[in-house]
Parts: structure tokens; C-alpha cells; sequence
């Protein structure tokens, strides 16, 4: 039981991160907050500090403004039921107050309920590409969320990449952490087919951007191309009573890929750690209660600091004439104990003319469920029913639905208005296979239908 | 040897030459052309190299070289030609494409210019150039053709 503790930090730690309600979180690296008006001031700023290194700049040739938009809106016909069935089920509370079953997508964070909601699937973001050389490029780009922060623009990603060679590239700064096929363009909805990734592979892994250093190596060998991408670095994430951190974080991505095949595979390692541990006053007392019990090794059971989480995902697309197949694969292995996951999706994508349409089954499964969670959480009841409620809600508070088995079937139309503008329209049938699955406030076996719209435009 | 088959040798020779000459002749058909600049030590190309230098999935040409891929623009009709026979995309395909690389940091689209006349240009220019148009060849110094598909 108390292993899931690793889980959850890492989970709270998400759920804070992406939590528009709560104050957004200072990253320890360039994590600036900016009004629009002064985001011009440091368009001209960076001009200006551009310019000499090229004496006269020329702004068409070696600026590059590349955005992206995205305006939709979703709702569930999810119902309130009453909770608190299944004492065993940790999450499934007594709902007195007839909350309606909110959909988190495993993030932990507000996403849909029963009312239209334009939060979660708008936003807009602006990259700049100034070109210092011919082989050298600084980037930057700023994405504005309201599901984040309210719509103020968050300088998200900043490197530096520079060509060592035609085909290797060296790049360093902030950028986004290059796990999933569509993990750099997870906010550029004309990327991809749906209105957002599945969630069952998406939210696996949480944490999108990386402080570090990568390579991009491509070469040709026959017909396919192979890339790969090592990649190192450390995230960070404080707030005003903890910090956590994601340490000697390193990994690989690579890819095969000829005419109409793509083959992915990703390999990351991480150590967790929270500072102070225990990070609040009632955290503390439940240590010191646990220590009085005698159960220091479900203490240690429950410390994720300095324990290494592993990840893996496969991915391949295969495209032949007006068909698309694509599927991914996500597996997380947390430290001893904790809960691993699998995830997976498998897309089928029809194209007639303008028209886009999409089929997508998804699912998320808990591997471990059975010697990570009952038998300790059975111990602790027998010793102290009260220590044994406070722990579970203590966990509660932390865990987010993440770790929850759900299945869900999408069917998706989308029309191209231009080459960069296209309309997505989505019904969602999403099944709780156990405990709250991807919903809080909703019930085991339970079926809610998500309905949702969005235009997605580049530029 | 017999009579038969050396009339039929004979035949395809003067048809091969026929061809070789077809280009510069007077009664020259518009091709496609790809080309590159003369001191590049490529001298052919493949349509599947071609398609993957201008898709951005590598840089550089089979001999190790850096290629610098140069497009025309969308209204252009040799583009049209390009789309089909090399990319063999839609131009929505290829936008989407180009904003996958864009917003990745992995790339950005080949630039593009107005007409034939900039690419050779550019291409006479450039040693690492890769260039395309549809149209009569004439001569021209300092390019070399890499790859040519008679118009149908």
C-alpha cells in the first residue's frame, strides 16, 4: 500500500503542475511569466542580441515565427453516483455532495465534466527560430494554457541546436523530452489525428520538458532512414512547500522509418526525490505514527527518494494509400513496490479528401495491483484501523486516478478547411474498469461518453 | 550473331542515342528535372533520396555531403509536378508534416522561391544547392542533372 506512495508524489506532483486553480508552479530553469505586451519587448530584445553576430540582420531570412492555435471545447454526460461502495477501494469516497464524475485523464488535474468546458482544449503557442548561423539556431517557444496558468504565456522550450555534422545535431536548453512518436508536438493539434493523444499512453509519463543535452543522429542505411536521440538532463518542480526533483534522467529514442513504415522505441531512467521529506506537518505525524507501529519498512516502502523509475514505449505507423495505422505502447515501472502501468492505443485513420476520420481503442492496465497494494494496506488496518484510514487518505490526496485500468473507444471526424486549418470532431466511450479509472467522483464498471470539438490552425 | 538481332541491336542504339539527344534537340519535350551544382561530386539521385532530403528525414546527400534542398513555391505548376511524382503527398500532408519537424526542433521546411529561374540560379551557386523544376532544359553552366522524368 505504502509503496504507492512514489506514485503519488509523482502524481501530486503532476496534479500541481497542471492544476490551472492552483498557482503556477517557478521551474529552476528560465521559467518566465510573461504579459503579451511584454513578450514583443523580448522578441525585440532577442533581435537586437541576435543582430550583431549577423552585422545586419536580415529578419525574413533568418527569423523564424512558426505558431500554432488550437480553440475546442468538450463535455461528459458522466452522472453522480452515491461512492463509497468498496471500502477495499481506496478512491472510491462517499460522494454526499452529488459531485458529477470528472474526467482527469490520469493528469490528476480538472479536465471535463457535464458542463462545455473551452479550458482544456484551448491554447496557443509561438515559436521563434532566429538563425545565429548557418549551422547554428536558437529557439524559443512560448505556449499560453488555460488549463495551466490562465492563458499567460509560459516560455516553455529554449535551445540552442547546433549541426555538427549534415546529420548530427547537438542541442542544449530546455525542450521537450522525446519519448512518445508525437511527444515535440503534443500542443500542435494539426499534427496529429486527434483532438487530444490518448491519455491510456500519454499520461504514463507526465513530465514533458527536459533541462539537458540531446543528439539527433540520422543516417540512411538501404531504404530506411534510422534516428536516434540519447538524451540527459534533470527536471525540476518547486513550489512554496516542496521540491521535486527528477535526477540523472537520461534515455534513448530511436526510430526506423522507410517509404510508409516507422518503427519507435524509447528507453528513460529517473531518480525521484522530495524535498523535505516528510514535506508537511501532518505527512510528519503519520511517519511518526507509522515509526510508533513498528512499521519502519513500510516506511522505507513508501519513501520514493532516490529510488529509479524506468520507462519504455514502442510505437509504429504504417501508411499505405488512404489508410493510416498507428499504435503505441507505454510501460512504467516505478521503484520497488510502486505500481507499474501499461498502456497502449492502436489508431486506424481513413483519408477522403478533405475528410479525416479515425477509430481509436485504447487501454491502461495496473500490473501489480495485487503485491503492491492489499496486503500491506490489510496489515495496517489490523494494527490501527485510524492510522490505516489517515494513510489512505493521505494517499488519496496525492495518487490522482492515474493508476486506474480503463478502456475507451474514440471515433473521430475532422475536415480540412486549409492546408492549415482542420475542424476535429470526437465521441469518446470511456469504460472504468477499475475503481475510478479516468474520472474522479465516478465508479468501478461505470460508462461515461465524452463529447468534443476543436479547430486547430498553424501558422 | 544473326542479320535479325543485329538490326534489333542497331535499332536500340540509335533509339538510346535518340533519346540522349532528345533533350537538346530541337523538337525537346518539357521534362522534370532535378539538379544540383556542378562541383558537387553527386551525380545522380534516387526518387525515394530525393524524397527524404526534401521531407527533412536526412541532410545530406549518399555521398555524406550536406544538402541544402530548395522548393518552389505553392502556385508554382513545377511544384505540382514535384508533389506528385516525389513527395507523392498533398500539400496539406506535407504542411502538417513540416509543422511536426517545425515544432519539434528536428527541422524546418526548404525554402522556398518564385520560379525556375531562382533555383537554377541558386543552384549554379551553391555547391551543396538541391534544386527541381519542370520546363526545357538549356544550357546551363555550372549544374548537374541528377535525376529526369519526361512529362507523360
Amino acid at each position: 500500500m505504502t509503496a504507492n506512495m512514489a506514485s503519488a508524489f509523482e502524481k501530486h506532483y503532476t496534479y500541481l503542475l497542471q492544476d490551472s486553480r492552483m498557482r503556477t508552479p517557478t521551474m529552476r530553469f528560465a521559467n518566465i511569466y510573461l504579459a503579451p505586451e511584454r513578450l514583443q519587448q523580448i522578441v525585440l530584445l532577442i533581435t537586437l542580441l541576435v543582430s550583431p553576430v549577423s552585422f545586419a540582420f536580415d529578419f525574413e531570412e533568418q527569423l523564424q515565427i512558426s505558431g500554432f492555435l488550437s480553440f475546442g471545447a468538450g463535455i461528459t454526460d458522466a452522472e453522480p453516483y452515491p461512492g463509497g461502495n468498496n471500502p477495499n477501494d481506496p478512491e472510491d469516497n462517499n460522494n454526499s455532495e452529488e459531485e458529477t464524475p470528472k474526467y482527469t485523464a490520469g493528469s490528476g488535474r480538472f479536465i471535463l465534466d457535464d458542463q462545455l468546458s473551452f479550458e482544456q482544449d484551448t491554447r496557443a503557442g509561438i515559436q521563434f527560430d532566429f538563425e545565429i548561423d548557418e549551422k547554428t539556431v536558437a529557439t524559443l517557444q512560448f505556449v499560453s494554457k488555460a488549463a495551466i496558468n490562465n492563458y499567460d504565456p509560459e516560455l516553455s522550450w529554449a535551445y540552442l541546436s547546433h549541426q555538427l555534422l549534415p546529420d548530427l545535431t547537438v542541442r542544449g536548453g530546455r525542450f521537450r523530452l522525446p519519448i512518445y512518436l508525437a511527444s515535440d508536438y503534443l500542443d500542435v493539434g494539426l499534427a496529429y489525428p486527434w483532438i487530444r493523444p490518448p491519455t491510456e499512453v500519454y499520461s504514463t509519463i507526465n513530465m514533458s520538458n527536459l533541462t539537458g543535452v540531446d543528439l539527433l543522429y540520422s543516417v540512411q542505411i538501404g531504404d530506411w532512414i534510422w534516428s536516434t536521440q540519447p538524451f540527459i538532463g534533470t527536471s525540476v518542480f518547486e513550489r512554496g512547500d516542496f521540491t521535486a526533483e527528477f535526477d540523472n534522467l537520461y534515455g534513448i529514442s530511436t526510430t526506423f522509418t522507410q517509404d510508409y513504415f516507422t518503427f519507435r522505441l524509447a528507453y528513460m531512467e529517473y531518480e525521484f526525490s522530495i524535498e523535505p521529506w516528510p514535506f508537511n506537518d501532518s505527512h510528519a505525524s503519520l511517519v511518526d505514527a507509522l515509526l510508533l507501529v513498528g512499521l519502519d519498512e513500510l516506511l522505507e516502502y513508501h519513501d520514493p527518494n532516490q529510488e529509479i523509475t524506468r520507462f519504455l514505449t514502442a510505437g509504429i505507423q504504417f501508411a499505405i494509400s488512404q489508410w493510416t495505422l498507428q499504435s503505441e505502447w507505454a510501460r512504467r515501472k516505478n521503484p520497488e513496490g510502486g505500481p507499474a502501468v501499461d498502456g497502449y492505443y492502436i489508431t486506424l485513420q481513413y483519408q477522403w479528401q478533405r475528410w479525416h476520420s479515425h477509430m481509436t481503442i485504447a487501454g491502461r492496465k495496473e500490473l501489480n495491483e495485487d503485491d503492491r497494494f492489499h496486503s500491506d494496506l490489510d496489515q495496517l488496518i489490523i494494527i490501527s484501523p485510524t492510522l490505516a484510514a489517515n494513510f489512505i487518505a493521505f494517499n488519496h490526496a496525492g495518487i490522482g486516478t492515474e493508476d486506474n485500468e480503463s478502456d475507451s473507444l474514440t471515433l473521430g471526424v475532422s475536415y480540412s478547411f486549409s492546408e492549415t486549418m482542420i475542424g476535429k470532431l470526437e465521441l469518446s466511450r470511456i469504460e472504468n474498469k477499475e475503481s475510478t479509472g479516468f474520472f474522479e467522483y465516478a465508479t468501478e464498471d461505470d460508462i461515461n461518453h465524452i463529447l468534443s470539438f476543436v479547430i486547430d490552425v498553424i501558422f | 550473331m544473326n542479320i535479325s538481332t543485329a538490326i534489333r541491336s542497331a535499332l536500340k542504339i540509335t533509339g538510346l542515342m535518340l533519346c540522349l539527344a532528345l533533350p537538346f534537340s530541337a523538337i525537346a519535350k518539357d521534362s522534370f528535372y532535378v539538379i544540383t551544382n556542378a562541383n558537387n561530386s553527386v551525380l545522380s539521385l534516387s526518387k525515394s533520396d530525393i524524397k527524404n532530403i526534401f521531407l527533412g528525414k536526412i541532410r545530406s546527400f549518399p555521398n555524406g555531403s550536406q544538402a541544402t534542398p530548395l522548393n518552389l513555391r505553392k502556385d508554382s505548376s513545377s511544384r505540382k509536378f514535384f508533389m506528385d511524382e516525389i513527395i507523392q503527398t498533398s500539400e496539406t500532408k506535407w504542411r502538417s508534416h513540416w509543422a511536426r519537424l517545425i515544432f519539434t526542433g528536428k527541422g524546418r521546411p526548404p525554402k522556398e522561391y518564385p520560379s525556375p529561374k531562382e533555383i537554377i540560379a541558386l543552384v549554379s551557386q551553391r555547391e551543396t544547392a538541391l534544386g527541381y523544376f519542370f520546363g526545357e532544359l538549356e544550357k546551363i553552366e555550372g549544374i548537374t542533372v541528377l535525376l529526369e522524368i519526361p512529362a507523360h
